[in-house]
């Protein structure tokens, strides 16, 4: 069966609103939760495909929540909605399956771009993702499913397609991370710097992993795409 | 008695007149000895020529007085008696001179024989006479007998009177050779010694001279270098000695003006460390060897160290945080172009834990009329409860800046949607304010994010990478992204940057958003057919960016706080600059930098921004 339906969790009415009816042009059945406990509820809905997912919430907070949910619904893909840029705890996240990440404020647009991207990558296959944008979805998806060897193998097919971009190699550093494996990851970190300079995600992987030694969360490209607002 | 000389002048000519003394001695006695020689000379004349002449003249009367006895024999009579009578008025006349000229010893006595024997002769001659009158017969032997010896006695006299003289001669010419030899040596030694006379009278003479100048200007050197107590022991009384007295009198008067000098200095010195002393904030004073030479109890308190154990150490002993060090190179440092960063403040932080306290620093070069550089003085201001209200202030604009998304998310959500779905059935008024409301939240939106990086940036939350980047790559990155909104405009945006720029140290990322702002910003004030150019040049380890635009200018009184938060120019378009300024300064300022903006209305403005150059000595600890 299809999994259609989109899943909003936030504690703000007018959120919840607002989310709602910026989906509605997606033409998908929309479920909203104010809580995480009535969010674990409605997850066992066999048609939720997508949440969407603030991390502040009352009572479970949204990483609780994410853990809980990657146990019990491992299909269901989830965006973090965060308040801010740089995501906290991130590589928690990205551990329990949560590749993607908006930063409030967004707009109906950017959501609904992210919410078809994250639908189409759910279907994607290797035989239509061989350019260096599809892999890197290839990637996301094999993240999303817990294959962080797999996820690894489709970033470094990314960066042999176009090694003059960033995001790749600032992937190849977050996965490296997850895997415990510092020095590669610090490496991939450096290695995205040097070949795009302003792009800040890596940069702040790079300080963080130097600064904190591995603790924090990972900075994640806003998969909303507002770069270089 | 005193002979000596009172005046240099008077010294000068008893030298030089001792000396002409002495060659006036040598010619007198030339003179002398001149004298004598002609007068030997004129004696042998006088002396003995004379007599030598009488001698022959008489030999001479004599002869013909003897030949007139022999023509008295032959019968001429007459004759012989004349020629008799002229040979004894000759002898006679002849005989007194040479009594008249009695010069060498026994003349006397052979002139008293040689009468007695003329006598003789001329008794003989009237005997011969009278027996002549009588027979004839007995004629020849009366003269043999009689005349002859006479004659031969007298003619021997005359020849021996003769002789006499010439050998006196002979002898007055061999003293008269001896008295020139003697003259001649004599003359040559007294010259000698006078030219020895008068050199050493020339020695002495230039020694007395210049010995007082050269004490002089030995002396004139010691003062020179600072040593006021100097003494002559110049004690003659002319110009030199009177010169000496006032020298060693100047040289009194100039210690003790230097004497008071000094004590006014240290009466100042005194009145200025009382004020240091007394002066709540830290003060450090280094010379330009960057050794201390003052620090006063606020100082020593805010660096935890005794004051006085520091004095003379380098500061980096005394302060090991370099950037007090690096503060106090650049005020010293020869004035660059981008001069403002020495008056900017920064923050020193000292201790640890609770007792851990920030000082804001104020560096100022002391440099002394025309000698230039003579140290510098540091201005530690205790800034730790500011900073931390400054801390609590950025905390809560964090906080809220954060609690302001939601809702702002609300807003834009709400928004686009109703713009999506509703703006069909609106009319034209009503679509208006819709998007009136969306530009104005997607302000908001800007506004919050700005304000967050803003405190993040105040509070040291957001850390900032410093390593080396290519200004011309991210600043054609920006000037691409612009380009459109220049492009709407009609306004050129141009990028001169030459790409060959050395690297400068900063973050990229942080970068680029400055860049963008301040090119955005440009283009905002800049009407359509206007230009905004971006260029940078490298400058004193420092690269300079710049991005200018020939809009209306920022007037003089807003240029000073256009980098305030929320000030804009006042004649501008609306929705303007808001913290963007403001976030670029700090920004700049926390990659190691500065900015400033200049302008004048009507010819628009530039802003520059500087960076520390990667390959400078500043661009230490590059995150690795």
């Amino acid at each position: 069966m299809s999994q259609d339906t989109i899943l909003v969790v936030d504690d703000e009415k007018n959120i919840r609103l607002a989310l709602g009816q910026a989906l509605k042009p997606l033409g998908r059945p929309v479920l909203v939760a104010l809580s995480g406990e009535e969010a674990l509820e409605m997850l066992a809905d066999p048609s939720v495909g997508v949440m969407i997912l603030d991390y502040r919430l009352p009572g479970i907070d949204g990483m609780a929540v994410l853990e809980r949910a990657s146990r019990e619904r491992p299909d269901v893909a989830v965006i973090m909605i965060t308040a801010y840029g740089s995501v906290e705890r991130a590589v928690e996240a990205m551990k329990l399956g949560a590749v993607d990440f908006i930063a409030k404020p967004f707009s109906p647009e950017e959501i609904r771009e992210l919410v078809n991207r994250v639908s189409h990558r759910e279907a994607l296959t290797e035989a239509d993702a061989r350019d260096y944008r599809g892999r890197l979805e290839l990637a996301k998806q094999a993240i999303r499913r817990r294959n962080f060897a797999a996820a690894l193998d489709h970033a470094r097919k990314a960066v042999g397609l176009d090694p003059y971009r960033a995001e790749g190699f600032n992937l190849m550093g977050a996965l490296h991370e997850i895997l415990h494996d510092r020095e590669e990851a610090l490496r991939n970190y450096r290695l995205a710097v040097e070949v795009d300079p302003a792009y800040a995600p890596a940069q702040t992987n790079l300080e963080r992993l130097v600064s904190h030694r591995g603790q924090g969360g990972i900075a994640w490209d806003d998969d909303a795409g507002n770069k270089g607002r | 008695m005193n002979l000596r000389p009172k005046s240099l002048r008077g010294k000068i000519l008893a030298g030089y007149g001792a000396s002409l003394l002495l060659v006036a001695l040598v010619c007198l006695w030339a003179v002398v000895n001149l004298e004598r020689l002609s007068s030997a000379a004129e004696r042998i004349l006088k002396e003995n020529y004379a007599s030598i002449l009488a001698a022959d003249s008489m030999l001479a009367a004599l002869e013909r007085q003897d030949s007139a006895v022999l023509l008295l024999a032959l019968g001429f009579g007459d004759q012989a008696r004349r020629q008799l009578g002229e040979g004894e008025s000759q002898v006679w006349q002849w005989l007194g001179r040479a009594k008249a000229n009695i010069t060498v010893p026994g003349e006397s006595d052979l002139l008293a024989r040689l009468e007695t024997s003329y006598r003789a002769y001329l008794e003989a001659v009237t005997h011969l006479e009278q027996a002549l009158a009588g027979s004839r017969a007995d004629l020849g032997e009366l003269y043999h007998r009689a005349l002859l010896p006479a004659f031969l006695a007298t003619r021997d006299h005359c020849q021996a009177l003769r002789d006499l003289n010439q050998e006196a001669m002979f002898a007055s010419s061999g003293q008269a050779q001896a008295v020139g030899r003697w003259a001649v040596w004599s003359t040559l030694a007294i010259g000698s010694g006078a030219v020895a006379l008068g050199l050493v009278f020339s020695l002495l003479l230039s020694r007395r001279l210049t010995r007082p100048l050269e004490e002089m200007a030995a002396a004139a050197g010691r003062i020179a270098a600072g040593d006021y107590a100097v003494s002559l022991s110049v004690d003659s009384s002319d110009e030199l000695g009177r010169l000496a007295g006032d020298f060693v009198g100047m040289a009194a008067k100039l210690r003790a003006f230097h004497a008071l000098n000094l004590e006014r200095l240290v009466a100042e010195k005194r009145r200025n460390e009382a004020i240091i002393r007394s002066v709540h904030d830290g003060l450090l004073v280094v010379d330009k060897d960057y050794r201390v030479v003052g620090l006063n109890p606020a100082g020593a308190a805010a660096l935890g160290v005794a004051g006085v154990e520091v004095l003379g150490r380098h500061v980096l002993e005394v302060v090991p945080d370099r950037g007090l060090f690096d503060r106090l190179r650049a005020a010293m440092a020869p004035a660059e172009p981008n001069s403002a960063r020495e008056g900017e403040p920064r923050l020193l932080t000292v201790g640890q834990g609770p007792a851990r306290r920030h000082f804001q620093v104020s560096v100022t070069a002391a440099r002394g009329e025309g000698e230039g550089l003579v140290g510098a003085v540091a201005l530690f201001q205790d800034v730790t409860r500011l900073r931390e209200l400054d801390r609590l202030k950025s905390e809560f604009v964090l906080t809220a800046s954060h609690e302001l998304r939601t809702p702002l998310a609300a807003m834009i959500l709400g928004l686009g949607s109703l713009a999506e779905t509703a703006a069909a059935k609106l009319d034209p008024d009503q679509r208006a304010l819709l998007a009136a409301a969306r530009e104005e939240a997607q302000r908001l939106r800007a506004l919050v994010d700005d304000l967050l990086d803003l405190s993040r940036l105040e509070s040291g939350r957001l850390s900032l990478a410093r390593i080396p980047v290519s200004l011309p790559a991210l600043a054609r990155q920006a000037v691409e992204v612009l380009a459109p909104q220049a492009r709407d405009k009609g306004a050129e945006l141009a990028l001169e940057m030459p790409p060959d720029l050395p690297a400068a140290l900063g973050d990229p990322h942080k970068l680029t958003w400055v860049l963008t702002n301040l090119i955005g910003n440009a283009l905002r004030y800049t009407p359509a057919g206007g230009h905004v150019r971006v260029g940078g040049e490298a400058a004193g380890g420092f690269l300079h960016v710049w991005v200018a635009d020939d809009g209306a200018g920022i007037p003089p009184e807003q240029q000073a706080r256009i980098f305030e938060k929320f000030s804009q120019a006042g004649n501008g378009p609306s929705g303007g600059a808001g913290l963007g300024l403001t976030l670029c300064r700090e920004l700049i300022r926390a990659m190691g930098g500065s900015i400033w903006v200049e302008s004048s209305p009507g010819k628009g403005a530039t802003f520059t921004f500087t960076l520390p150059l990667a390959s400078s000595p500043e661009g230490d600890g590059v995150p690795a």
